[in-house]
Order: C-alpha cells, then structure tokens, then sequence
C-alpha cells in the first residue's frame, strides 16, 4: 500500500498543479478577448463618428476635399481591418492611418475660427477625444494582460502546461495616442 | 535606621534646588522650541495668503477623514489632526490653473500596546503615531478611490504581487496600487507619472477619494529656515504642484462631468 502510495501522491500533486496551470491560462484568455473586445468596441465607436465629424467640417471647408477623402479612405480601411482573420499589426497600422487623417482634419479646421465654435462641432471633437481615451485605456488594459499572459507562457513550469495545452502566443496592440494629437489645444 | 535626607539637612535643599533647576531649563528649552515653531508658523503662513490655522484640513471634520484614506487610520483609542495649517492654493490641474483648497497637517492616531512586567502582570500602553499629509479639494469628483501606497517587503523582492499591475516592474516593486475601476488606474498611472513616482514619491502614498487627494509621508527635503513639523509644510507643498503636473490629461478628461449633463458652472479656472 504504501509504495502505491508514494508513486501515486506525487502524480496527483503534478496533476493538480497541471490544471490550476491550465485554468489560470484559461481565464487569462478569457480575459484577454474580454480587453479585446473592449477595444473593439471602442474603435466601432471612432469609426461611427468620423462621417458625422467629415459632415460637419464639410460644412464650412469646402474646398478641402483631398482632406475629407484621405479620412473616408482610412476609415473604409480600418473598417476592412476589423475581422479576426486580419493581422494585429495590420489592423494598428489602419487605425494610424485613420489616426493622421483625422489630425489632418482637425489641422483644417484651425482656419476656420466659425467652425471652431460650432456647438455641434466641438462636441463631437469631445466625443472622439474621450472616445480615443477610452481606446488608449483599453489598449493598455489589453497589453497588460497579454504580457501577463506572455510570461506565464514562456516561464517555467507553466511553459510545460501551455505546449502541451497549445495555447498560441498573442500579440500586443500599439497604436498612435491618438487622444494627445486631438485634444483641443489649451490656451496656458 | 537609616539616615535619610530631611528638610534640614543640607543634603534635601540641594537636591531640591537641583530639582528646581533641572526643570526650570527643560520649560526654557521647551517655551524656546515652541516660541521657535509659533514664530515658523507665522512665516509659513505669512508666504500663503489666505492660509490659517485648521480644526478642520479643508474643511472637513477628522471623522470623516478617518478611514477614508490609509495614511489616516482609526487607530486603537485617540485620532485626528495636529498642527493643520491650510487656505487656497493656485495648482497646475489638467494644464490649467485652477485654485483649490489644500491643508497640510499631521495625522496622529493612538496604538495599543500590551505588556507583561516580571511578575507577569499585563499593562496596556498607548503609543502616538504621526503621519504627515497634504490634502487637496480638487475641482473634480473622482467617484471611485484610487489608492497608490508603498508595495510590502515581499512584494518589493518580487516574491508577491498584489493589486494592479502596470508596464513598469520598478513601478510594481515599490508600489501597491487598489482601486476598482482599471480604467481609470492605466489613465491615471501613464509611464510618465510611473517614473516620477518611482523616482520622486518611493515610500509615499497618494489617495484619490470623491474631491480629495491626499499625499502622505515625510517629504525627502526640508525647510531648514523654519522650525518643528512647519519645516515639512513647504516641501509637502512642492510635493503636490509636481504630483498634479505630472497626472495626465486623460485622467482629467475621464472626471470632468459632461458638458451636456452640467447644471451649475464649474469651478474658477476650470472652464475650457
């Protein structure tokens, strides 16, 4: 019996450690798609206001038509670079393109001081900064537990468990602060 | 029968004047020390206009304080504040000047200490602990607490981790960071404010509770010029301007109500 005993202990306390390893992996995954999915969220958000926001600086500029076509191209692109199947970096590299068009945009509108006092205007400026605040705090969220995530599955023992298991490696999400660029300017 | 001295032999009146003179220096030295603090008070306050005394740090009473913040604990039987000196103050908030009510004061709370003398009986004793804080109303309500303290010996060697975890691993050994809202601890802990934390607050805490900010612990510079706790006043003072220079604008913008929600006007200086 107590051979048995000694042989079996030891593999019951692996195995237990194997699956706290394998459900702690687990809920980091879960965790990650729910900060993923935040982000999502997020950018469907910017995404939706870019047309209101070309509308409205339509309005007063005119003549800045190459302006409003490289916006609606970057949108329709970053737009394209939602679904899962798209490559992380790919999807970043189209929000930084939505990114510059829009600061683009908001250079524009500093030479058209009526336009800067738009009420309508300046609150969907607000919107999209607190929008792409939003999306730096959620992309930082995200990087934070996919580098949480990272160490485990590279450190020993859980290294072991994440092989075996297969879970695959992810893959950060940076982006330009988008917010910082589009802030409005505060007079010191 | 032993001899002992009387009030004739020569031996009680020497003693006695001894006595006497032993105390009246230590009163000297004692009446010089706070003749010396009373005289840095007035300096102190005389550099801030519309600064005074406080009963009250910014207004408000000790026992609404005790146990909001970790640096002002209830403690085991007596609590509150010693030497609150406070008024309006011009601060750097969101890249703006904004005043605000600030105090500077000393926490005291009563600790019960217990123990047993050769013969075995126990006494309890009570020991005062001081902790020196700065306390800001700020132009905002922050909803949530967000708590940013010194991280334990475990967690500085890197054999625990409690609370939230952010990019810098300097930032995580030497601070423990609570708060129920992540969002708004990634916006307010940006890298930038994580290195000044690192480099400048170690061993401090800041506290973030409805409009109150509280930055407690011993600053690392003192104002040699002045005397007693006062001579900590100007670099707590310090202290806070660099701590709300170096918040980051996202986290402002993450309190400020809704232009659209907004029934009163904001306070001085805050409006954009």
């Amino acid at each position: 019996m107590e051979p048995l005993l000694i042989t079996v202990t030891p593999v019951l306390i692996l195995l237990v450690l194997a699956v706290v390893s394998y459900n702690r992996f687990v809920a980091q995954r879960a965790s990650i798609d729910a900060t993923w999915a935040n982000i999502e969220g997020e950018l469907q958000r910017r995404h939706d206001l870019v047309p209101n926001l070309v509308g409205t600086v339509q309005g007063y500029a005119v003549h800045e038509r190459g302006v409003f076509d490289q916006v609606t191209d970057a949108r329709a692109r970053a737009i394209a670079a939602v679904p899962r199947d798209v490559p992380i970096e790919q999807q970043a590299r189209a929000e930084d393109a939505l990114t510059q068009g829009l600061t683009s945009l908001l250079a524009v509108t500093e030479s058209y001081p009526e336009l800067r006092s738009d009420v309508l205007f300046r609150d969907l400026q607000r919107q999209l900064v607190e929008t792409e605040d939003r999306i730096a705090a959620a992309r930082r969220l995200y990087n934070l537990e996919v580098a949480a995530y990272e160490r485990r599955r590279r450190a020993v023992p859980s290294n072991l468990v994440a092989s075996t298991a297969g879970f695959p490696p992810q893959r950060m999400f940076e982006i330009r602060d988008a917010a910082a660029e589009h802030a409005p300017h505060v007079a010191p | 029968m032993p001899t002992t001295a009387t009030a004739s032999s020569p031996g009680f009146w020497v003693i006695l004047v001894l006595g006497a003179v032993v105390l009246l220096a230590a009163w000297a030295v004692q009446e010089r020390q706070r003749r010396q603090e009373k005289a840095a008070l007035a300096r102190f306050l005389g550099r801030h206009a519309g600064w005074h005394r406080q009963a009250w740090p910014c207004g408000v009473r000790p026992d609404m304080l005790v146990g909001r913040f970790a640096a002002m604990p209830r403690g085991d039987r007596r609590y509150g504040v010693e030497q609150a000196v406070g008024g309006p103050l011009e601060l750097e908030v969101d890249g703006q000047a904004v005043v605000c009510e600030v105090a500077c004061f000393r926490w005291f709370h009563e600790r019960r200490r217990r123990s047993r003398n050769s013969r075995g009986m126990s006494t309890t004793s009570y020991e005062r602990q001081r902790e020196l804080v700065v306390l800001c109303q700020l132009p905002v309500h922050t909803h949530r607490s967000v708590s940013i303290g010194p991280e334990s010996i475990l967690g500085r060697i890197g054999l625990t981790r409690g609370g939230a975890q952010l990019e810098s691993d300097a930032f995580n050994r030497r601070f423990r960071v609570e708060g129920r809202d992540r969002e708004l601890v990634v916006r307010l802990l940006s890298a930038q404010l994580q290195e000044v934390l690192v480099t400048s607050f170690t061993g401090r805490s800041i506290e973030f509770s409805d409009d109150l900010l509280a930055l407690s612990g011993t600053p690392d510079h003192q104002d040699t010029s002045l005397a007693g706790v006062v001579r900590t006043y100007p670099a707590l003072v310090q202290d806070l301007r660099r701590l709300l220079r170096g918040i980051p604008h996202s986290f402002w913008r993450a309190l400020r109500p809704n232009e659209a929600d907004r029934s009163e006007p904001p306070p001085t200086g805050w409006d954009r």
